[in-house]
């Protein structure tokens, strides 16, 4: 799979934003106000431009990390700048002093729950949508370089691909409190999303 | 100067006074080779242990393959194989909470595999920075050879 052709890419993008705008509806109620989500990008990028493609290069971001299990497996990411993580941890725990690279245990569990709620708000669309059985491992979190901590699932799909297929959308609150979500299909399930909605690779 | 920057699963080969970049090496490993005598070094962001074929043809993303093609780059630019010594760093565990997982452990898996294919080649490893929890940005100097290394918090060389 070098190259995604317009309908495959017409078709995952439509997964995709079916799956964010769950994703959205979470977190906005969650944190009690609107979330602008955009149309997500769908595309087959080399390892080395993931975190470029993201819009995530050279960026510290505290990354929470799932396993997909299930009919459909990968990795969901979701990522939150900086500024993200401390609106979001001012909501959970108003009086605790916030320092990114030095988060108490109680605000990487207030991350990591986060993640996990919005991943599984995008993932059950998902799979409700496509009629699959998808489930996630509980969230491991990482706050560093965006490349450093997508290093983990691109490492997952280098042992069976040279290619990243990459669902992501991002979130926005205000500009600067900036999120991704990106779903990682393993190869086999990137193949089999495609054939569950009908889509021949010769469109 | 020429200045030359690669990502995950890429490799570089450069002659003084070139430098070679790398940003945010995670889990992967960073093999740095240089020849102190003809001034050239390499740099390869690795993701893998060992190559397997039929798995993808990028031979730069496995430690393995990276160094041979490292190596005759090298000598392609006028280094000599016996002069040819390594630096590596990397292989951090990004995510902590999972030691039972094996993939959380290949930052380790790449690490002792670049360790053995260069012990098994005769190449001597003079400095290394690996393992822990932190991702690295790493530029070498190939005036010198020197590694400048930096995570979120902290500045090193070697």
């Amino acid at each position: 799979m070098k190259k995604l052709n317009f309908n495959e890419q017409d078709l995952l993008t439509e997964i995709g934003t079916i799956g964010t705008g769950h994703a959205a509806t979470a977190m906005a109620d969650i944190l009690g106000q609107k979330i602008t989500i955009t149309v997500p990008n769908v595309e087959l990028v080399s390892f080395n431009r993931v975190a470029e493609y993201i819009g995530a290069a050279g960026s510290n971001l505290a990354c929470i990390y799932l396993d997909v299990l299930g009919d459909l497996p990968g990795t969901v990411v979701v990522m939150f700048t900086e500024n993200a993580a401390r609106r979001l941890l001012q909501i959970f725990m108003p009086d605790v002093p916030f320092s990114f690279l030095e988060l108490s245990p109680f605000q990487q569990s207030a991350l990591m729950e986060m993640g996990n709620i919005l991943s599984g708000a995008y993932l059950t669309a998902l799979a409700d949508f496509s009629n699959q059985r998808m489930y996630l491992s509980v969230p491991r979190l990482s706050v560093d370089m965006a490349e450093a901590s997508l290093s983990v699932p691109l490492i997952k799909l280098g042992s069976e691909t040279d290619y990243a297929l990459l669902i992501q959308a991002k979130f926005f609150e205000e500009f600067t409190n900036r999120g991704y979500i990106v779903y990682f299909p393993n190869p086999d399930a990137a193949a089999r999303l495609i054939e569950i909605f009908g889509v021949g690779s010769d469109g | 100067m020429d200045n030359f920057q690669i990502g995950m699963a890429q490799l570089y080969v450069a002659k003084s006074p070139g430098r070679i970049r790398s940003t945010g090496l995670g889990s992967c490993i960073g093999i740095i080779l240089y020849d102190p005598f003809a001034k050239v070094g390499g740099m390869a962001h690795a993701m893998l242990p060992k190559h397997r074929p039929g798995r993808g043809d990028n031979k730069a993303k496995y430690v393995d393959t990276a160094i041979e093609i490292m190596l005759e780059d090298m000598e392609a630019l006028g280094a000599n194989r016996m002069n040819i010594v390594a630096k590596l760093a990397g292989g951090a565990q990004m995510f902590p909470d999972s030691d039972k997982d094996s993939l959380m452990l290949i930052g380790e898996k790449n690490i002792a595999a670049a360790e053995e294919h260069l012990g098994n080649l005769g190449i001597p490893i003079v400095a290394k920075d690996v393992g822990g929890h932190s991702g690295r940005t790493l530029e070498l100097d190939c005036r010198d050879g020197t590694l400048y290394i930096k995570t979120v918090t902290t500045e090193t060389k070697i």
